[in-house]
């Protein structure tokens, strides 16, 4: 009976949604990983627009991903204009491509 | 288990979604290519309507202007891309092969030839273009 649990149980937890990363699945720091997944830096402004978030609320979700070593903040003066640019790090990349296999496992697609 | 599947692929779409709505803020939303196609067939077009010389002084213009202007737009975006889907690269390997094709195998320069060859030249550009530009509206 034990054994039976233990396989159970051990079943379970290899299933792809273990893999899910917390960190990346909440809906919104998801829409923020994947506009930086393919590009080289993303303005504030953009996310701000796109995501329809006030300043406070986006800053909040960017420190948590920025803490956990997702991304990475970078404030910068353009001629006298303050521009802050988002960038995915190494780890961010490779944490979403993890998380980006997961969810094709789920739906049961062998895609990366 | 059904419902998880479900949450899955609504994930997928929403970084597609986001991937997309990315792509249209940035060089590579197909803008620059058809500008660019479109200028390529105005340009071979002058050398059709002016004398050559002059033809070329104002090809030179707005090719500088449309090269500044390519430059500003695309620094002033929004998102800035890690690769540019960019194919001036083959237009600069087969742009002369159709040019000097043209002119060896129509040495008397038929009419609108400069036209013809414009528009050959300027169609993968803006076949890329109007793709690029198709891709980053589905977000």
């Amino acid at each position: 009976m034990s054994t039976e649990i233990d396989a159970q149980s051990e079943e379970q937890e290899s299933h792809p949604r273990w893999l899910l990363d917390e960190m990346i699945h909440q809906p919104v720091r998801l829409s923020i990983i994947a506009a930086l997944s393919q590009n080289k830096k993303v303005d504030f402004t953009f996310l701000r627009e796109y995501l329809q978030l006030n300043d406070s609320n986006l800053s909040r979700h960017l420190t948590a991903l920025e803490e956990a070593g997702y991304i990475e903040i970078n404030k910068v003066f353009e001629g006298k204009r303050p521009r802050t640019w988002l960038a995915l790090s190494s780890q961010g990349q490779e944490a979403f491509q993890k998380y980006m296999q997961a969810l094709h496992r789920i739906v049961g697609e062998s895609g990366k | 288990m059904e419902a998880e599947k479900m949450e899955a692929v609504e994930r997928l779409e929403a970084i597609r979604k986001a991937q997309s709505a990315a792509q249209k803020h940035s060089p590579n939303n197909g803008t620059i290519q058809l500008v660019w196609g479109g200028l390529i067939i105005v340009g071979l077009a002058l050398f059709d309507i002016f004398p050559g010389i002059w033809a070329g002084f104002i090809w030179a213009g707005i090719a500088i202007v449309a090269s500044f202007w390519t430059a500003r737009y695309a620094s002033r975006l929004k998102v800035q891309p890690r690769k540019m889907r960019n194919p001036f690269i083959w237009m600069a390997i087969y742009y002369p092969v159709l040019l000097m094709g043209a002119i060896l195998l129509f040495p008397g320069k038929p009419p609108f030839l400069f036209t013809i060859v414009g528009v050959l030249t300027a169609l993968p550009i803006l076949w890329v273009g109007w793709q690029l530009r198709r891709a980053s509206q589905e977000g």
